[in-house]
């Protein structure tokens, strides 16, 4: 330490210095790691002069003799004693205390506040426990590390940036994803574009005083990131991270399906009872699975029964799924190297960093490559008051996805390939398969000079040429002025946008251009017309996006008297941003050459393979848009700390958007927040020296949240006149008239204590919040007589509770140390209000995934059909029907009482968190994190006759139908029926012998690590660590039987990964 | 001081504020405003559809028991004069013509704040029509046949006449539901002038073809003929089918653009997979009648390899299955009210003037009749021959059982078990949705 101090002051002494007087000392106070301490209290000892710290972290004070005794102190550091003497400059650097709860800074985006003095609900991730995980994007890094978030697993919502829920999901169905906020600016563009490496901390903002700053986008919570700066005077600094993680090759086992034998024989059984009559007449040729093609051979006496037997059973033992996991797949490899130099002088810092990823996807065909480069410095002008900082932030991506992915395999279609396809022949080489169209008609067709029309899936995998390149940029600028002591102006500016550019080349050799040519191909007696030409048909897509945000703000931070502490800001804010894209398409594309071909796309044509089809256009790709979205806030915020002991706190914001286009006055609305907190350990009645640190806070306010697909107009598309078949453009009513659009408001009450036992041994912080939706957007059936179906208006209110605990105990503290942490969050959100009723119970409840709003209800409830067992006789399953067991299914579906529904519960885990042990040995730490997930039901696939019975590969419960009396005993999968019955199949996968407990405890990770860190200052490496990180490391407790993760019924799982890194400071 | 800084930036900023924000969210967003927004509004013509359930529960078109499982569910129960329709989910057949109100609403709503002239009198017009066409295909399928005795107490259908989504309106009267489509048609009469070249945009004639079709359903026949005439001498052109390849794929064109001269309105039917080949067959007797030297047999028709009749005689070329006014509907129409009125010698020759156009040059002999009653029957079985597939046969039916000469009763075998429709059955009048009952709590037709 002592060191530390004669080493900086030695750096000092060499600079220029700062301007003194006689009389005066002066000198700045930072932490030990490196950060500055803005209003640090600078003391005499023994008497009451005093300053405090600027927001460089500098100081100057009259000294009354020569030399004196300065007590530094600031929150959350330990109070250290200086010895000064006049005309010296200090430098003092101050150790953090060892109270958990203090050495905390949150940063809310629009300021930084120290975690005591804060009475909002925050959860940091740092950099060290940010770090632990080796994912090449930020989010995912704060999976099971944070309460109160979670993934949702399995749930893709479109046009969303996350799927992470913070405290529940807060609404319906507008955006549900929490605000991302990166260095001060609300940031919409791709998460995978910021560099994790670049990283410093991220602080989740979870309750009203935390997050309603943010005003009408926080209802969802907000996510605060903040990339790393340099610290003022500080040597350069390099630093070097490296990691490589290869992750397991998809397993296509995984989702259970038929055998290809059970579907053999079934195409068998359909084909005896002239089920492909109508494929085999149709005028479309539809292609028909070579078992078919052999049956209908042998039917024809073109080959005999006998040789049509011994070849269908040789395709008996073909899967195709091995073919996938032979050609289709690898093992992913994903590669990071970042650098990053930082420096600082007295009057400058800087901080540099370029990083370089590169990923080979799993599916062969696909990868990724990103250069990231940032640099940022901040200069100190006139004489301290103003410091300039500017930051530039590129991202460069490549994507190639030229992979062949598994919706590509299709025999027509609607359904998928046969089981029993193969990609190679017997002796290896690339094999055709049915694809799409006869065989024998394209070999008709082959014949007449169409192009080869055959369906070879490993001679497609080279003929696709798709990559999109994006830049990403943000340029910030900011001017920050210190008026007065404790008053300061600052003004921010951020340019940013992205530009990305698609490029989906397909060969003329591929199968789709081929297709394309032939269908289109007009057979007349002077030879083959092709109105789409022969040559690469070529897609591209421009997507930029642009714009900027600007901020006026005012900082006041003033310590009066001493024991009476205020802090505000004020300021407005303007954001605009502009989304333009642009796509077309062009036929004939020569690479060589770079040309293309002009092509008909208003006249129709007849269709090749079925000439009564004649309304055929070309298909034209393209389409443009622009969308703009600005928004202008006021906000004001402002803290009250008595004594250290009693806070308050309060916030308030307007935002207005063009986004409703409705009257100003309902454009915007106000929120605001309200806070107090109580550091009752420093009381003077308080003496539990057990419990050195014990705080409790309340707050209470509201957040807000929109849905920009509304508009309080009728509104119109216009379709592209040749786009629409008749070839006149026209217009989509999309919106009716609703005046009386409102924003949707989430009201949050949150009850806090932190504390910490006597030296560290257990710390941790309890939180109960209470969160009530109102206004929220939702979907009111319509009477189809007013032109509409369901309508889209504020319709909803919920209520939630909830809690989130994270506790850390020090078990052992010494050369071996082992830490635990535990966390726990509990969320509960139900309907309180929600109008509409249902007209379609089953429907709306049993098939639409999270059922229907439904007051007292959870949000996301779970129901089914009740469900009577399986018939003894013939295993049929049966419903309940006015309390009398039924197999009436179209009545069992015609459901018209909820209260003839099971409901189960949630289907998103209402208990859920992770529980992480870390022992560490001298250089050598381990660390291990479980994930739970409680509380919640998942809904499993089965079988459907209805595919069954028209030869699609079905589900693997299949195998374990009822086939005998006593079977309904051992399983609730229902016999196979003679022909289709769509309703027994809908009963049946709706009812509830097919929900089950979802809750399970996950191995998420396990990470071992060697570190080691310079004894003396002078050594080249100052500290490096090496480690090894492992994820995704299974379920290893689950409530429900079978093979499947609950989290993952249809889906396959992410799959097991290793990494190797190290990580190293010069 | 804090003031003094925030100050002018804050009223720099709401100075600013309103055009700022004024800015649309998207530039494809449009709030109608202009008459070529009201008109591109009108030009959706998917969102014109009629229903097309009734033909699927009426005697054209038949089907195996593979074609019948291929349909979805409502087609099936359909098919089968079900009970229940719809199990508990919506039905385009409801919907759709009233998304056509609504967009007819709109229009009527909006145009008040536009210039007077021709091109806003067009427009009025055919928001009239529009509304007019989808009330009269609603009252076919879900209101019951008109008596003009029962009108007045039996009920049709809500008129809905505002866009008002939050206001609905309970079953109007038969008869005021009849007089809300007549009085609209008679507007559309006045204000339509223009002809043009997209046939999805009715013309005047088609105002008073679709009059003359609304006032037979109601058994009016002198107005009948009198509309019908008004019709035809406004626009009364005949395919000659000497002219038409029949072994063509597809006998007419697809685009309401280049759409035969016989087509006065060009509009078809909500899409069902029933009307897709191969999950139909032409009704054997239907596609028996055709005489010999008749054009229509192999210009409405083709068979599949296996023997399976199908239809390709729609006016609407591939893109399904014709809806809309033709004129020789016109000309059917009003031979069938010259016959009702006892005028044998008219209606005989509007039937000739037809007939002579679908048969082989040369062949056709006049068809003649000693009394009006025979001519009717002659008219009523070309009715059926002529207009295949139009959506017309179920309101000819409903309209035709309420005559002792003309009662037929409808049988179907499926799955070893006999189906019968009777005349005069509640099942001739569908049930309405149920989500349509559930909200707005109109009274549900009786089964």
């Amino acid at each position: 330490m002592r060191r530390s101090i004669l080493f900086i002051a030695f750096l000092l002494s060499c600079g220029a210095v700062w301007a003194q007087k006689s009389g005066e000392v002066t000198g700045r106070v930072r932490g030990a790691d490196g950060g500055i301490l803005p209003g640090a209290s600078v003391v005499i000892k023994g008497t009451r002069n005093g300053t405090m710290a600027d927001s460089l972290g500098r100081f100057r004070l009259n000294l009354s003799a020569d030399t004196a005794t300065l007590a530094v102190s600031f929150i959350g550091y330990q109070t250290k004693e200086v010895r000064a003497s006049v005309a010296r400059s200090l430098d003092i650097e101050l150790e953090a205390s060892s109270s958990q709860l203090s050495e905390v800074i949150v940063s809310i985006g629009y300021q930084q506040l120290p975690k005591e003095r804060a009475t909002g609900s925050f959860a940091q991730v740092d950099q060290k426990l940010f770090n632990r995980s080796v994912g090449p994007d930020v989010i995912s890094r704060l999976a099971d590390v944070t309460p109160g978030l979670i993934f949702n697993r399995g749930i893709v919502k479109p046009g969303s940036q996350t799927n992470i829920s913070i405290r529940g999901q807060s609404t319906i169905f507008a955006k549900a994803d929490p605000l991302i906020v990166l260095d001060n600016f609300p940031y919409t563009g791709d998460l995978n574009a910021i560099n994790p490496n670049d990283i410093e901390s991220v602080t989740v903002l979870k309750d009203a005083a935390a997050a309603s700053i943010w005003g009408a986008q926080s209802a969802n919570g907000v996510i605060v990131i903040t990339t790393k700066k340099a610290a003022y005077e500080q040597p350069l600094r390099v630093s070097l991270n490296t990691s490589l993680t290869v992750t397991q090759k998809p397993d296509p086992f995984y989702l259970p399906r038929m055998s290809s034998s059970q579907v053999i024989d079934m195409e068998q059984l359909l084909f005896s009872r002239g089920y492909y009559k109508t494929a085999e007449n149709s005028p479309g040729k539809p292609a028909l699975t070579p078992v078919v093609e052999l049956l209908i051979a042998a039917r024809d006496g073109k080959i005999s029964a006998g040789s049509a037997d011994a070849q269908i059973n040789a395709l008996r033992n073909v899967d195709v799924r091995n073919d996938y996991r032979k050609y289709l797949y690898r093992n992913s490899v994903n590669q990071q190297y970042a650098l990053s130099l930082q420096g600082g002088g007295k009057a400058s810092r800087f901080h540099l960093s370029a990083g370089y990823d590169k990923g080979l996807s799993s599916q062969i065909g696909n990868s990724s490559e990103r250069v990231t480069v940032s640099a940022n410095n901040d200069l100190t002008l006139l004489k301290g008051k103003a410091e300039l900082s500017t930051g530039v932030y590129l991202t460069r991506q490549r994507m190639i996805d030229n992979a062949l992915g598994l919706s590509y395999f299709n025999l027509t279609s609607t359904s998928a390939v046969y089981p029993y396809a193969s990609f190679t022949d017997e002796s290896g080489n690339p094999a055709r398969l049915s694809h799409y169209y006869r065989n024998s008609f394209l070999d008709e067709a082959a014949s007449k000079g169409l192009l080869n029309w055959g369906f070879v899936p490993l001679d497609e995998m080279g003929y696709r040429n798709y990559q999109t390149r994006q830049l990403d940029y943000r340029i910030n600028t900011g001017l920050r002025y210190k008026i007065l002591p404790g008053l300061s102006a600052e003004g921010l500016f951020q340019y940013t946008g992205s530009s990305s550019r698609g490029w989906r080349q397909q060969n003329q050799k591929s199968w789709t251009v081929r297709d394309l040519v032939n269908r289109f191909t007009i057979a007349s007696e002077t030879g083959l017309v092709r109105p789409v030409p022969v040559g690469d048909v070529l897609d591209q897509s421009a997507v930029d996006v642009s714009g900027y945000f600007a901020r006026a703000q005012a900082n006041f931070e003033k310590t009066i008297l001493e024991k009476h502490q205020l802090t505000a800001i004020a300021g407005a804010e303007v954001r605009d941003l502009g989304t333009k894209s642009n796509a077309w398409r062009s036929y004939g594309y020569d690479d060589a050459l770079g040309s293309f071909q002009q092509v008909d796309y208003l006249s129709t044509f007849k269709s090749y393979i079925n000439p009564a089809s004649a309304s055929n256009r070309i298909p034209q790709y393209g389409g443009m848009s622009s969308l703009t979205d600005r928004f202008v806030s006021y906000y004001a915020n402002a803290a009250y700390t008595f004594d250290g002991r009693y806070l308050i706190s309060a916030s308030g914001r307007k935002d207005m958007s063009n986004l409703f286009g409705v009257n100003a006055n309902q454009r915007g609305v106000p929120l605001y927040s309200v806070g107090v907190g109580w550091n009752v350990h420093q009381e003077k009645f308080f003496h539990a020296r057990w419990l050195p640190q014990l705080k409790l806070r309340a707050t209470y306010g509201y957040n807000g949240n929109i849905d920009r697909t509304l508009s309080a107009y009728t509104t119109a598309y216009y379709s592209i006149a040749s786009q629409t078949e008749i070839g006149l453009p026209y217009s989509l009513i999309r919106n009716p008239p609703n005046p009386d659009l409102r924003w949707e408001r989430v009201r949050m009450m949150n009850f806090g204590v932190d504390f910490k036992t006597a030296a560290g041994r257990v710390s941790g912080s309890i939180e109960y919040y209470i969160k009530k939706g109102f206004d929220l957007i939702g979907d009111a059936p319509l009477a189809p007589q007013t032109g509409l179906t369901s309508y889209r208006g504020n319709t909803a209110n919920t209520s939630g509770r909830g809690i989130d605990v994270l506790l850390t105990s020090n078990n052992f503290q010494g050369k071996f140390s082992w830490q635990t942490q535990f966390i726990l969050s509990y969320a509960s959100i139900k309907v309180s209000k929600y109008l509409p009723k249902s007209s379609n119970l089953r429907g709306d409840y049993v098939v639409s995934a999270n059922g229907y709003p439904t007051q007292g209800r959870y949000l996301t409830g779970m129901y089914s059909l009740p469900s009577a067992g399986l018939d003894p006789e013939n295993g049929d399953p049966r419903g309940w029907l006015d309390g009398k067991v039924s197999k009436n299914y179209s009545a069992l579906l015609a459901v018209a009482d909820l209260n003839s529904l099971v409901y189960h519960g949630s289907s998103r885990p209402l208990v859920f968190g992770g529980l992480r042990n870390t022992v560490s040995w001298r250089n050598w730490s381990l660390s291990a994190n479980i994930g739970y997930r409680l509380a919640y039901y998942v809904r499993l696939p089965s079988v459907l006759y209805s595919q069954v019975l028209t030869g699609v590969t079905a589900h693997g419960d299949f195998s374990k139908r009822w086939k005998q009396p006593g079977d309904e005993l051992l399983t609730h999968v229902p016999s196979m029926p003679a022909s289709t019955n769509t309703n027994r199949d809908l009963f049946y996968t709706g009812s509830q012998d097919l929900v089950e407990r979802a809750d399970h405890l996950r191995l998420q990770d396990i990470r071992a690590g060697y570190s080691w860190n310079a004894v003396s200052s002078g050594s080249f490496i100052r500290d490096f660590e090496i480690y090894a990180y492992a994820a995704n490391l299974g379920v290893i407790w689950k409530e429900m039987k079978g093979s499947l993760d609950p989290d993952f019924v249809d889906t396959t799982p992410p799959q097991r990964s290793i990494s190797l890194g190290i990580r190293a400071n010069f | 001081m804090k003031k003094y800084l925030i100050w002018p930036i804050l009223a720099m900023l709401s100075g600013c504020q309103d055009s700022f924000l004024d800015v649309k969210p998207d530039k494809a967003l449009v709030v109608p405003r202009t008459l070529a927004d009201y008109q591109a509004v009108l030009d959706n013509f998917d969102s014109m559809n009629s229903p097309g359930l009734n033909l699927i529960a009426g005697d054209e078109f038949t089907a195996s028991f593979q074609q019948f499982q291929s349909w979805e569910y409502v087609e099936r129960q359909a098919y089968l004069w079900a009970d229940d329709l719809y199990s508990g989910a919506g039905s385009a057949d409801w919907d759709v013509p009233y998304k056509a109100v609504f967009a007819a609403n709109l229009v009527m709503e909006g145009a008040g704040k536009l210039s007077p002239g021709p091109e806003l009198s067009n427009l009025m017009g055919y928001a009239y029509f529009y509304r007019a066409n989808a009330f009269y295909g609603l009252a076919q399928q879900f209101a019951p046949p008109y008596e003009a005795a029962s009108a007045r107490s039996q009920l049709g259908i809500p008129l809905k006449l505002t866009t008002e989504v939050t206001k609905t309106v309970p079953r109007a009267s038969l008869l005021d539901t009849y007089q809300q489509i007549l009085a609209d048609l008679r507007q559309a009469a006045e204000l339509i002038t223009a002809e043009s070249v997209w046939k999805n945009r009715p013309s005047r004639a088609a105002a008073y073809a679709l009059m003359a079709r609304v006032q037979l359903a109601m058994g009016d026949y002198e107005s009948a003929e009198k509309s019908a005439s008004a019709s035809l001498a406004l626009s009364g052109k005949l395919v000659d089918f000497n002219d038409l390849d029949p072994a063509a794929k597809l006998s007419f064109p697809n685009s309401p653009k280049d759409a035969n001269q016989e087509v006065l309105y060009y509009n078809r039917m909500n899409f069902y997979l029933f009307f897709f080949t191969p999950y139909y067959q032409v009704d054997y007797s239907l596609y028996a009648s055709y005489g010999s030297g008749d054009l229509r047999k192999q210009c409405y028709f083709d068979t599949l390899a296996d023997g399976t009749v199908f239809y390709k005689g729609s006016y609407a070329g591939s893109f399904g299955f014709f809806s809309g006014l033709a004129t020789d509907e016109v000309y059917l129409t009003r031979a069938e009210s010259y016959a009702r009125l006892g005028n044998t010698s008219l209606a005989l020759s509007d039937l000739n003037a037809l007939l002579v156009k679908r048969f082989k040059n040369g062949v056709f002999k006049p068809l003649v009749a000693a009394t009006a009653e025979q001519a009717l029957r002659l008219v009523i079985a070309e009715r059926k021959k002529e207009l295949v597939a139009r959506g017309l046969r179920w309101a000819d039916l409903r309209r035709l059982n309420m005559q002792e000469a003309f009662k037929t009763t409808l049988r179907r075998r499926h799955e070893g078990k006999e189906y019968v429709l009777a005349p005069g059955s509640p099942r001739y009048t569908f049930p309405i949705p149920s989500n349509e009952v559930s909200t707005s709590g109109i009274q549900q037709n009786p089964r």
